[in-house]
């Protein structure tokens, strides 16, 4: 029979070892990472009043609620074909008040797979209070702004989450559409179905349309988003997905 | 010596018969104020322009009827890329439209509907439970064929007005709300306590104040939609009256989480009411005759002393 000195120390050598082992894991993991390097940190601005943007997509994610107190933790499944480039991160809030975006570069010799985006933020109790449908990160290749950024293509960020372990969510500024429906793979693709989303703010995005990211698949995916205004279907708005071409 | 004690019991009966008077109002004054916060009834009345509002009907009964409607059914699945047809509902979501037609809709108990008037005219019915109409079905009324129809009566829960992002065409316009209430002493009619506007965008909803009383659904609305039609913007005129109880609205202001809510206190009830006012009038004068007549009295008294000495 052990005595309570020897249990006292099994215990000490366990909580020892499985946190060597954490340790080793996630620098294993953090060394898969791809180096992104960002001019600063994100460059986070707290609007007085909403900010509202034209743009249709305002976000691409996977998104899992930030821990109280912590920084989120943002990744982006770099595609290949976006290595020795930069790339811009967009995020916003539904409220339209809460705005972060900054710019990253990739390394030239990358061979596409995810990057972990630098995100000390000085907001982390209004991050933590952002939900499913509150918050937007886009992703874009080029510099945040500069000419020829494309904002119909982009690639999914991870919000605290790993690549598909959960729905991807589309956010989209359908102005108060009747009704929106993503075709995933072009026009003959899987239909998805948008929701308003639960935001009780809804300015910078209203719509949230939720699909399985194996829908999406390597390389580019279109996506055809229809919305409906007064019974009447809009012009279809194409939009592309870009992905590493192993499944990250 | 007789002079005096007379005085003195004149005196004192003077003095208890006045503070007893004002005890009694004080106490009247008391149990009125209590008596408007807690045993009158007040409910409001809502007077608005909107393009959009929602109504739940707990209760069936109300029937709206229209003519040369076009009812769109949609498509259990769009077919986006094929012609849209010639109708007002697109053919890639909807089934073809038939010819417009007369429509009564059923308002049945636990039916809602959702109402907007676009900004081409056409008022956009969206029933959901209700009889007379496909579930699902959009019904559209050209704004002129709606003035025809006349009054849309409702009994049931609204909400005026949809939260206005970018791009809605549904929203508040303007209005105005009164505050009633029924004073338990007194004149039958009831007075108005509190009265107040609404600001563009804003969201109207009826609320119950939580209170110990049991109170009916005050929450409840009875009211009629009525076109209002003007140069620059057409609009609905909801015109609503709560059920007696202890209702209060929710006003939520577009970007302002924390909804508005607005209720009578019990300083408006007691500003508002004439005969809390009369009782305060007379209290404040019985209690300065009172300070007067012992001045009066001392006055006297020390005469009287002086005269004996």
């Amino acid at each position: 029979m052990p005595n309570r000195w020897e249990i006292f120390m099994i215990r000490w050598v366990a909580i020892f070892a499985a946190f060597m082992l954490a340790s080793v894991s996630a620098s294993a993991q953090e060394g898969n990472l791809l180096p992104l390097s960002g001019n600063d940190a994100m460059n986070e601005m707290l609007n007085g009043s909403p900010e509202i943007r034209g743009a249709l997509v305002m976000g691409l994610q996977v998104h899992r609620d930030l821990p109280k107190g912590a920084d989120p933790d943002v990744r982006i499944a770099v595609p290949e074909t976006w290595a020795a480039g930069e790339i811009c991160v967009r995020v916003m809030s539904s409220d339209g008040l809460y705005e972060a975006i900054n710019a990253h570069r990739v390394p030239d010799s990358a061979k596409g797979g995810v990057g972990r985006v630098e995100y000390a933020t000085k907001y982390r109790d209004i991050l933590a209070d952002k939900r499913q449908g509150d918050l937007g990160i886009r992703v874009t290749e080029k510099s945040c702004g500069a000419e020829g950024e494309d904002e119909t293509r982009l690639t999914p960020a991870y919000w605290n989450s790993q690549t598909g372990e959960a729905e991807l969510s589309l956010l989209l500024n359908t102005m108060r559409a009747q009704k929106t429906y993503v075709y995933v793979g072009g026009i003959s693709g899987k239909r998805i179905i948008c929701d308003d989303t639960d935001s009780p703010s809804r300015y910078a995005f209203d719509t949230i349309c939720q699909f399985d990211p194996a829908l999406l698949g390597p390389g580019e995916t279109e996506l055809v988003i229809l919305t409906v205004v007064d019974q009447q279907f809009q012009d279809p708005v194409s939009v592309t997905v870009i992905q590493p071409s192993t499944a990250p | 010596m007789r002079h005096p004690f007379l005085t003195f019991r004149l005196r004192r009966a003077l003095q208890i018969g006045c503070l007893a008077c004002v005890a009694g109002l004080f106490v009247l004054l008391i149990l009125a104020i209590v008596g408007s916060r807690w045993i009158s009834e007040r409910s409001f009345l809502i007077e608005a322009r909107t393009t959009a509002f929602e109504i739940a009907f707990p209760v069936g009964g109300a029937v709206w009827g229209f003519d040369n409607a076009t009812i769109c059914v949609p498509l259990k699945i769009p077919s986006p890329g094929i012609a849209r047809g010639e109708g007002q509902c697109d053919d890639q979501l909807y089934e073809p439209d038939e010819a417009p037609k007369t429509v009564t809709i059923d308002w049945k108990a636990k039916s809602k509907v959702r109402v907007t008037l676009r900004a081409d005219d056409i008022l956009e019915i969206r029933p959901e439970g209700a009889g007379g109409v496909t579930e699902g079905a959009e019904i559209l009324v050209p704004v002129d064929d709606w003035k025809r129809a006349g009054v849309a009566a409702f009994d049931g829960y609204i909400t005026l007005g949809r939260d206005p992002g970018s791009g809605e065409q549904g929203y508040l316009l303007d209005g105005r709300y009164e505050i009633r209430e029924r004073f338990i002493f007194g004149d039958a009619a009831s007075s108005v306590v509190k009265t107040g506007v609404f600001a563009r965008g804003e969201v109207v909803e009826v609320a119950t104040v939580n209170t110990w009383q049991f109170t009916p659904d005050a929450t409840l609305v009875r009211g009629h939609i009525t076109p209002f039609l003007s140069d620059g913007l057409n609009s609905l005129m909801v015109v609503a009256v709560t059920r007696a109880g202890n209702p209060q609205l929710q006003v939520t202001y577009p970007g302002v989480p924390e909804p508005r809510r607005v209720r009578s206190t019990w300083i408006d009830s007691v500003i508002a009411n004439p005969m809390l006012l009369a009782v305060a009038l007379l209290l404040s004068l019985s209690l300065s005759v009172v300070g007067m007549l012992e001045k009066f009295w001392a006055l006297i008294g020390r005469a009287a002393n002086s005269a004996t000495k």
